[in-house]
């Protein structure tokens, strides 16, 4: 399974760099020219858009590489996400099983409120019957 | 017509920087001066630019003042050979930082006459000939040195940077979005709608629009419960780019090439090369034309490929996205 790189791609190295380029912060990229080829994508890229955008193609008889998945969340977390605009990906999660639980969402918009950005928030945002220490499943 | 201070006005042209005496530059006209202006102080050049809207072709850039006759002013470089050949250009009046707007195109079969030399000083006037379209865009980086590689992804212009109030969805398919102020789409754009309440089905999300107005324009959602509010940002345009850079000044110190490159990015952290020029000599400049879709954030990056010390490079670069056709 691999991707062939088309046009030159500049991805962030790890999580923490793309989490700073999130925030508007200086971070560090790697870069890919045309002609690499590509077994597995680190989960914050958008493969799919990567595709749609003509910069990776899946040589002929070969199977694209392992594209990631958005981890486990619970409605309530979808719901929050959609509705302060929140990129899930950029979003570090403490769940037992990697998922995405409210406090995540909490810390992650107190981050960029704390950098000056994102939406203005306050607790009423979030259920006060939600236990925000436990994990929720869907 | 309002007129610009010297701080807001830049012309290059082939990597000349027309105007690098900016204290000697008093105002320029744009985009349709119909009357060359005067100046008063006998220390300034007025270049009034003429019909530089959208992407049509404009008649001359001319200009009429006091010119610096030193090392790297408008007089000298204009007597270097600009009439020669052909030359890409990039022109503001409204700024010359990253993030204000410039218009790029060619120019060629320039004009010069000197009409009196008192000391450094000289009294002159002329035209710089545009041929083709002009383009207009945003600049990614200003006019300025670079000593080492670097990159402008992290401070990238952002297309979608402004959001606009949405005041309602029609029940309609498709569904008309009618916005509090004007959308500044074009047909083809995509947008992405966010905290809008109360439609059926939910329309948040990417959307491809057709105009109708200035402050309407369609999804096609069949929408059969009205919404209202929330905002609507641009987040790609369709019809591909021109990408612009020029460079003034240059110093490889042993290395072999600085290579300006213009990204883009649909979110602001995972970037695809839009094309990049190699510059061995200074002053030179280059465009080049990108087809399809440009995402919402762009930027720029400047390498120094090889090895050696002590470079520097003089770069200005921009991206002009192409209109709906």
């Amino acid at each position: 399974m691999s991707d062939r790189v088309l046009r030159r791609i500049a991805i962030p190295e790890s999580r923490a760099e793309f989490e700073k380029a999130q925030r508007g912060e200086r971070f560090s990229t790697t870069i890919l020219d045309p002609g690499a080829e590509v077994q597995e994508w680190p989960p914050y890229v958008n493969v799919e858009s990567l595709r749609a955008r003509g910069a990776i193609e899946t040589p002929e008889g070969q199977e694209p590489a392992e594209a990631p998945s958005l981890p486990d969340m619970s409605d309530r977390v979808r719901e929050l996400i959609d509705e302060h605009e929140l990129d899930p990906w950029a979003i570090t999660p403490t769940g037992a099983r990697g998922d995405i639980l409210v406090r995540d969402v909490e810390a992650h918009l107190e981050a960029l409120e704390a950098a000056g950005e994102g939406d203005d928030f306050d607790d009423e945002d979030f259920d006060d019957d939600l236990d925000i220490d436990e994990e929720v499943d869907d | 017509m309002p007129y610009y201070q010297n701080d807001d006005i830049f012309i290059l042209v082939g990597g000349f920087n027309l105007i690098g005496d900016g204290d000697r530059i008093d105002a320029l006209q744009m985009p349709d001066a119909t009357a060359e202006v005067e100046d008063t102080t006998g220390l300034g050049t007025q270049v009034p630019i003429h019909k530089a809207t959208g992407h049509k072709a404009y008649e001359d850039i001319t200009f009429d003042g006091w010119l610096d006759d030193s090392s790297d002013s408008i007089n000298t470089q204009l007597e270097a050979g600009l009439s020669t050949a052909s030359r890409i250009f990039m022109a503001g009046d409204a700024g010359k930082a990253a993030g204000d707007p410039f218009h790029g195109g060619t120019i060629k079969d320039f004009q010069y006459k000197r009409i009196a030399r008192p000391k450094l000083l000289q009294r002159a006037g002329g035209a710089l000939r545009v041929t083709g379209p002009v383009h207009q865009g945003v600049l990614l980086k200003a006019l300025g040195a670079v000593t080492a590689d670097g990159d402008t992804q992290s401070a990238s212009e952002d297309l979608g940077a402004t959001a606009v109030t949405i005041t309602s969805s029609s029940v309609a398919n498709p569904s008309v979005i009618t916005t509090a102020s004007p959308h500044g789409l074009e047909t083809g754009d995509d947008v992405l709608i966010a905290g809008h309440t109360g439609s059926t089905p939910d329309i948040n999300g990417e959307h491809e629009v057709t105009v109708l107005t200035p402050t309407t324009f369609s999804i096609a959602t069949n929408v059969t419960v009205g919404g209202t509010g929330g905002t609507m940002r641009r987040i790609r345009t369709p019809n591909g780019a021109w990408i612009y850079s020029e460079i003034s000044a240059l110093t490889l110190g042993g290395y072999d090439d600085v290579e300006v490159e213009h990204w883009d990015s649909d979110d602001d952290a995972i970037w695809v090369s839009m094309g990049s020029k190699q510059y061995t000599t200074a002053p030179d400049a280059d465009r080049q034309s990108v087809a399809g879709d440009v995402e919402r954030y762009t930027a720029v990056s400047w390498t120094f490929n090889g090895a050696g010390s002590g470079p520097s490079a003089t770069i200005i670069a921009g991206v002009a996205r192409n209109p709906a056709s």
